[in-house]
């Protein structure tokens, strides 16, 4: 378990609301759960399924005809696809390093958020990992990307990052499940002891795996979920390492650059927290958890989506700098072209969103508006939508041989897809918001101060 | 109450019957129903069973329907005999493709090929290396007619109106219009064709002449000026044809003709002049151009001084040519009123001209008038070096003496009701044609209207008959080339739907004893035997075998001196009296001029449905399916228009609706409209824009006084290549010669940085080591290559959006760069296919492995692997790769199944595809090696592109043979690689381009030598 110490409430906003008693812990959270459908939710889930939907008829339309119904052509290969593929996994690191990093750096105010943005990070990569399927031309023969021992005896050819993806991915995904799952036990356990009919009982208790709450649970639990925890570490910054390798591997200027990683990293990390903070606001006011999610915790992810925006500024600084330093013209003219060049308002917004905006955070007022951060949280996410557009797409329309040269937009299934993966997010969203109880009663009861304290 | 019911029955029918009817026509008793019903057995002899009929002959007639209905689920049989392979025949290999000597024409074109033909289907066309004309390359129309024929949509039924017919019943039409016309001696009868250049087809059109004198035969061909011999041309009068000698001409004046690309001769042309183009270490080695053009041609792209002039400023230009060269006896002094640029492109070129007496050569464009080809004609004389001129026809005994009248003879008298039947033979008047609405409404007064052809067209629409023509690779035929060669053109296989030739057609309407094109063309020859063309104890069937295979005519064409002093003896015009010609004076610049030009890849239209030539990009604009109004960026400006923007051109009260493009290199106040385009009926939808609504006679091919309004939308334009400026890039190297001559670009050459890989270096495999080399310097942007490849390679249409979207299949593109002013730019032409990079940036990418290296140094795709990631493609820097983003490729339609390659995979979905260099033919001659024991030679293997190309500016061979044709290109100070600071180690390396500017001081110095 977190190891929690108790600081002085003074010094800072706490964590947890003043009047939280352990009772309310469990009562309110798994109330979510327990009480009648609110019709709130059911118009919320029901629009979100009308968006999956639409990601079914998109995906059927592209199965029947082909990659052709989507606008990439040569030189503009990758396309949305691409994008999407970076955009939602870059989403899902917030969820692994919230879970992992901050419980190793003992920031106890991730609690309360750790589970519902372990859901997301889940939720995220799933929609994410569609993408790279979707967008073969033989979607059908996906499996050759894994190292299966074919009766041809042919291996995938391993010096490519789209090969690692693969692994990456795949690895992020699993690792995600595993963590979210083993987080969510005891509070499997607690819903089973709260639940009334027969029928729920044997839900929740298969799910709790036989969780009895007792001492040597309580210590093998703690272990294993430190070392998820060390586990998952390592891949907030891998997946999204190698997903940039995809593009610093390959010689197009504007993708060849050792900067990638690193700035990828951030720019993960920085559209996650600006996701949870798009997502949390509204369940935090409908669902009425302001006790758990307080005002500290909203500080502190704008503060991070401030630092992370500094660093994001700073790779496209770094960019822009190495093209002019390094003498390449092709390096100058991709830099000059994302600028000056037919795309040029994709430069303009992702300045604006991803440099600009996170500034706001300097200010203490900024930080803890909620109207000033959820737009800032839109604008965080749009912008970094369009810096893996500026990537992807822009880098490669204009390359090396301008006799070759093209231009690129996204048709209607491109946007289908995408919103269509809005939906999927948000329906399964929904649904974890139903079914699960969204904040980790186990670890939000070793918050609450202790009650002798209290009657002191 | 059985009984009485029958009875009743019986009377009633007696009384009324009822009217059973087989179908809505019989009901409506149409008499072309009747016709129809009674002839449909009427090439199996007679309608009904003769006399009475007995027992046994209704069982034998049972027993014979039964037996032949299982047939009649099958096509027609072929009349002709064939013989099942009993016994395999000696030589034919399944697998291994045959080669039979063919030739095609096409306007005043005759190229001589070769026909690929794999178990009887013909699938790739080739020129042949012994025919004149070909050289063993191909016009980019040649390429396209094997698609034309498979086309599904070819004419495929005789049609009586609109209703299906049968050749029986159109041979007792035949038989009905040979009477008529013996009654009256053809009076009334006309014969409308295309140019002939066939022999046995001019005799056939002489004997329909001969038996019924009143006939008359009209010609017509759209893409053509029509120049009258009054205009006072020397050697123009059809059909005599001019032929110069290119690779004598140190010094050549291009007066607006596109002589590399798309005259009679050009293939031969641009291997001449390709010869002089590479500098081989003496200044003198390479020849110098000068083009005055209204747009940027192929030609003109190659000039080393190019002059953007108005089409209807080039007689004064040539005039001003002429007096500059001091030939004017009449007027020296007259000004002309010629802006400083042309004045000063004049000063250079006489100048140029007058140092090289003898060895210079001034060429006017087709589409000028007289008056220019008269001043050429002159100037050329005057310098010592008049083409070598060849009336063809002289050639040939028989036939040559017919002489076609025009069509504007024919619309007048149709008009005036002279005409009572009129046949067409594949040509399309009622489109293409000045006024063309005049053609439909002179049709429509003829009485009987048949045309014969390859597609039911516009003009056959008007026509009572449509008579399905076959194609030439379906018939026996002859053609002559541009300078006298003659070849047997000989089918290679029977016509798909059971089309006719046009010699058999006509044979029909002659009755004659020869009905078939093969017995009509052998007698032909065996006539010309007979009368002394073999001379004297030849054996003609010798000869006719000889001819055959070689697909040329041997005999002495070239040393006829018979035919030279004719030709020399002909008015020359240079007498003293009549040596006035009145020299024309400049128009104003300011009326805005419209030229009408042939589609560089349309030609007159006839080859709308041809996917390949539809999507063959224009080679300046890159244009592909359609055409646009082309104008210059300064008129652009003046008008306010930018490229794709709609306007509305009108002219003596016709408007078309068309999107314009700019054009570097363009004439100012000059727009160019390319004809061909916007066909209503070609089988798929209309594709661009018909201009010919605003041609009438006499301004057929340039006028003035149009207007143009900018319409305020835009209208989609499929672009291949829609950035045209070189951003700095060391992608086309081009030297002027003294440069190239110059010890410092050798030097530079070696001053490489040297480059590292992370890579270990591949080891050098044992065995040939493939590489291609492409001069710059001889490549004149022609396309052939683009095409050639989509023929061998099985490569898909995509048609106009795909193109739009970037999506074009193309695996050797043609990359077209301007550079310097754009009034005045430079041009350059770079056909990129794969570069078969030895570090190729495509192979590590591929998640599966997808794209491999061979030892043989061939960056291979392997299409059963790849699953579509698009990778390769994104990284790599050439991008040649292509993506079959849709099915391209068409499974379903059946004929086109025949045109494939069967040596390379059709590809399906899903799959990325690229230049292989032809490893189909690699592998073929590699086992032909193995088979034979025989090693590979330098040039055994000709990839597709490189044996099509006219100049021979594609070199392919062994690298690792330091002898090879290709080391030893690569060894020159030209050669380089594209973005060779990648490091990827192209296979594929480049040829500097030269240009031959000259020197300005020496100019100078040397002007005043320069008058004749």
């Amino acid at each position: 378990m977190p190891v929690l110490r108790q600081l002085d409430p003074l010094e800072r906003p706490s964590v947890i609301g003043e009047n939280v008693r352990y009772d309310d812990v469990n009562l309110r959270i798994a109330g979510i759960v327990t009480a009648p459908t609110p019709k709130g939710w059911l118009i919320g889930f029901g629009v979100a399924f009308l968006f999956v939907m639409l990601f079914m008829a998109a995906v059927t339309y592209l199965f029947a005809r082909g990659i052709g119904i989507w606008g990439v052509n040569v030189p503009v290969a990758w396309g949305f696809a691409i994008v999407n593929f970076v955009w939602w996994i870059g989403i899902g690191h917030a969820g692994t390093l919230i879970s992992a990093i901050l419980l190793l750096l003992h920031q106890e105010w991730r609690t309360s958020i750790n589970r519902f943005t372990e859901a997301m990070t889940l939720f995220a990569v799933a929609c994410a990992g569609v993408f790279p399927i979707l967008h073969l031309g033989r979607p059908w023969f996906f499996y050759w990307l894994f190292p299966y021992p074919s009766e041809m005896q042919i291996w995938p050819q391993f010096r490519s990052p789209l090969m690692w993806d693969v692994f990456a991915v795949s690895t992020y995904g699993t690792v995600s499940l595993l963590f979210w799952y083993v987080g969510l036990i005891p509070d499997f356990a607690t819903m089973r002891d709260l639940a009334r009919t027969r029928g729920k009982q044997m839900l929740w208790g298969v799910l709790a795996l036989g969780w009895r709450g007792s001492a040597h649970h309580w210590k093998q639990y703690q272990m294993a979920y430190l070392l998820l925890a060390g586990l998952a570490t390592p891949l907030v910054v891998s997946v999204h390492s190698i997903v940039s390798l995809d593009f610093s591997v390959g010689i197009v200027p504007g993708w060849h650059s050792t900067i990638f990683p690193p700035y990828f990293v951030a720019g993960a990390i920085f559209s996650g927290f600006a996701m949870v903070v798009t997502l949390i606001l509204p369940i935090r006011h409908f669902y009425h958890l302001e006790d758990f999610i307080t005002i500290r915790h909203l500080d502190n992810m704008a503060k991070i989506l401030l630092v992370t925006g500094l660093i994001v500024g700073y790779g496209y600084l770094m960019e822009t700098f190495i093209a002019w330093y390094s003498g390449n013209i092709f390096e100058r003219f991709m830099v000059l072209n994302r600028i000056l060049g037919p795309y040029w308002w994709v430069w303009a917004l992702v300045v604006i969103c991803n440099v600009m905006t996170p500034q706001v955070f300097w200010s203490k007022r900024m930080r803890v508006n909620l109207p000033v951060l959820f737009a800032a949280s839109l604008a965080i996410n749009v912008g970094m939508w369009v810096e893996r557009y500026m990537i992807v797409v822009v880098s490669l329309h204009r390359d090396f041989m301008p006799g070759a040269w093209g231009m690129y937009s996204g048709t209607i299934w491109d946007w289908s897809t995408l919103l269509g993966t809005f939906g999927l997010f948000l329906a399964l969203l929904f649904l974890f918001i139903r079914g699960v109880p969204m904040l980790s009663m186990a670890e939000l009861r070793e918050l609450v101060p202790s009650p002798r304290k209290e009657r002191k | 109450m059985g009984k009485p019911v029958l009875v009743q029955i019986g009377n009633s029918t007696a009384r009324q019957a009822p009217r059973y009817w087989r179908t809505l026509a019989e009901y409506q008793n149409q008499e072309s129903f009747a016709e129809q019903s009674s002839a449909e057995f009427a090439h199996a002899g007679s309608d009904s069973i003769p006399g009475p009929v007995s027992r046994r002959t209704v069982l034998s007639y049972l027993a014979a329907s039964a037996g032949l209905a299982g047939l009649s689920a099958c096509t027609a049989l072929p009349e002709r005999e064939i013989v099942p392979f009993v016994q395999q025949p000696e030589f034919l290999v399944p697998g291994r493709p045959r080669h039979y000597a063919t030739a095609m024409q096409l306007g005043d074109r005759v190229d001589g090929l070769l026909a690929e033909t794999h178990l009887g289907r013909p699938t790739k066309l080739e020129g042949n290396p012994s025919h004149p004309a070909s050289l063993g390359a191909t016009s980019i129309f040649a390429q396209a007619e094997i698609l034309t024929l498979w086309d599904p949509y070819r004419a495929a039924t005789v049609r009586r109106g609109r209703n299906t017919s049968t050749w029986g019943a159109f041979a007792e039409e035949a038989g009905r219009i040979r009477e008529s016309l013996q009654r009256d001696s053809g009076r009334g009868f006309r014969l409308l064709t295309g140019a002939i250049r066939s022999p046995s087809m001019r005799a056939s059109i002489g004997e329909i002449l001969r038996q019924f004198p009143e006939a008359r035969w009209h010609t017509f061909e759209a893409a053509h000026r029509e120049l009258p011999p009054a205009a006072g041309t020397s050697f123009h009068p059809h059909p005599m044809q001019p032929v110069y000698r290119i690779a004598d001409a140190d010094v050549i004046v291009s007066l607006d003709a596109d002589f590399l690309h798309g005259i009679a001769g050009s293939i031969a042309y641009a291997r001449e002049f390709a010869s002089r183009r590479r500098p081989s270490g003496e200044q003198s080695s390479m020849n110098r151009l000068y083009v005055a053009e209204p747009t940027p041609s192929v030609t003109g792209s190659c000039a080393d001084h190019r002059l953007a002039a108005r089409c209807d400023a080039i007689p004064s230009i040539a005039g001003a040519l002429y007096e500059e060269l001091g030939l004017s006896s009449t007027t020296p002094e007259v000004a002309l009123d010629l802006d400083a640029a042309a004045r000063e492109w004049v000063r250079r070129a006489a100048a140029d001209l007058g140092r090289n007496r003898g060895r210079s050569l001034v060429i006017p464009g087709a589409f000028q008038p007289g008056l220019v080809h008269q001043l050429a004609d002159r100037m050329n004389r005057a310098l010592g070096s008049e083409p070598h001129a060849v009336p063809w026809t002289d050639l040939v005994h028989e036939g040559g003496s017919v002489e076609s009248a025009t069509l504007r003879g024919l619309i007048d008298d149709m008009e005036a009701g002279a005409v009572h039947t009129l046949l067409i033979l594949d040509t399309n008047p009622a489109y293409s044609a000045p006024d063309a609405m005049r053609v439909t409404h002179a049709m429509e007064k003829v009485a009987l209207r048949l045309h014969a052809g390859l597609y039911e067209t516009e003009t056959s629409r008007l026509c009572h008959w449509n008579l399905p023509m076959a194609h030439f690779l379906e018939s026996w035929g002859d053609l002559c080339a541009y300078d006298g060669t003659c070849s047997i053109v000989q089918p290679t296989i029977r016509p798909l739907n059971g089309q006719k030739p046009a010699l058999e057609i006509l044979a029909m309407l002659l009755g004659s004893l020869l009905t078939t094109d093969g017995e009509i063309v052998r007698a032909y020859w065996q006539r010309e035997a007979a009368n002394g063309l073999l001379g004297e104890g030849a054996n003609f069937e010798e000869f006719w075998r000889r001819s055959l295979r070689d697909g040329v005519i041997r005999r002495g064409i070239q040393g006829n001196s018979e035919v030279d002093a004719r030709f020399k003896n002909l008015p020359s015009g240079t007498s003293a009296a009549e040596g006035r010609i009145a020299l024309p004076r400049k128009p104003s610049e300011s009326e805005l001029e419209l030229v009408f030009r042939p589609d560089p890849t349309m030609y007159d239209g006839r080859y709308t449905n041809n996917g390949w030539l539809q999507e063959l990009p224009n080679p300046i604009t890159s244009l592909t399916w359609g055409n646009a109004a082309i104008l210059s960026a300064g008129t652009a400006r003046r008008l306010g228009l930018e490229n794709g923007d709609a306007v509305e051109i009108g002219l003596g009260g016709k408007q078309i609706e068309i999107p314009v493009w700019i054009v570097p290199g363009h004439a100012e106040n000059s727009i160019v409209l390319h004809l061909g385009n916007g066909r209503e009926r070609a089988g798929g939808e209309r594709v661009g824009v018909d201009v010919n609504p605003l041609r009438s006679w006499g301004t057929e091919w340039n006028t003035r006084g149009a207007t143009i309004r900018k319409l305020g939308y835009q209208l989609p334009l499929a672009i291949r290549q829609q950035h045209q400026n070189m951003e700095n890039r060391d992608l086309i190297r081009s030297w002027t010669l003294d440069e190239a001559l110059s010890k410092e670009k050798t030097a530079s050459a070696a001053l490489k940085p040297e480059l590292l890989s992370l890579y270990p270096e591949r080891p050098i495999h044992e065995g040939p080591q493939w590489g291609m080399s492409i001069d710059l310097s001889a490549c004149i942007g022609c396309g052939a290559c683009t095409i050639a490849c989509q023929a061998e390679n099985n490569i898909s249409v995509v048609g106009a959006e795909e193109v739009r979207r970037g999506r074009i299949m193309h695996w050797i593109r043609l990359d077209t760069y301007f550079e310097g002013d754009p009034a005045a730019p430079g041009i350059y032409h770079q056909p990129v296919p794969c570069m078969q990079c030895e570090n190729a940036p495509c192979e590590v990418v591929c998640p599966v492995g997808a794209t491999a290296h061979s030892e043989e140094g061939l960056n291979q795709m392997v299409y059963n692997r790849c699953v579509g990631t698009r990778y390769c493609s994104n990284n790599c820097p050439y991008k040649v790769r292509r993506f079959n983003f849709f099915q391209y490729a068409d499974y379903e339609t059946s004929s086109l199944k025949g045109q494939r390659n069967p040596d390379v995979s059709v590809r399906s979905r899903g799959v990325m595809e690229k230049c292989t260099y032809c490893v189909q033919r690699i592998e073929a001659a590699k086992i032909r090696s193995k088979v034979s024991g025989e090693p590979l030679t330098d040039g055994q293997i000709v990839t597709a592109c490189q044996q099509v190309c006219p100049t021979q500016a594609i070199v392919f061979g062994n690298i690792a043979d330091p002898g090879s044709k290709v080391s030893q290109a690569k060894a020159g100070a030209r050669n380089y690689t594209l973005l060779e600071e990648l490091n990827t180690r192209p296979r594929t390396s480049y040829l500097a381009c030269i240009r031959n500017p000259g020197d300005t001081l020496a100019d100078a110095r040397n002007a005043k030598e320069g008058s004749v």
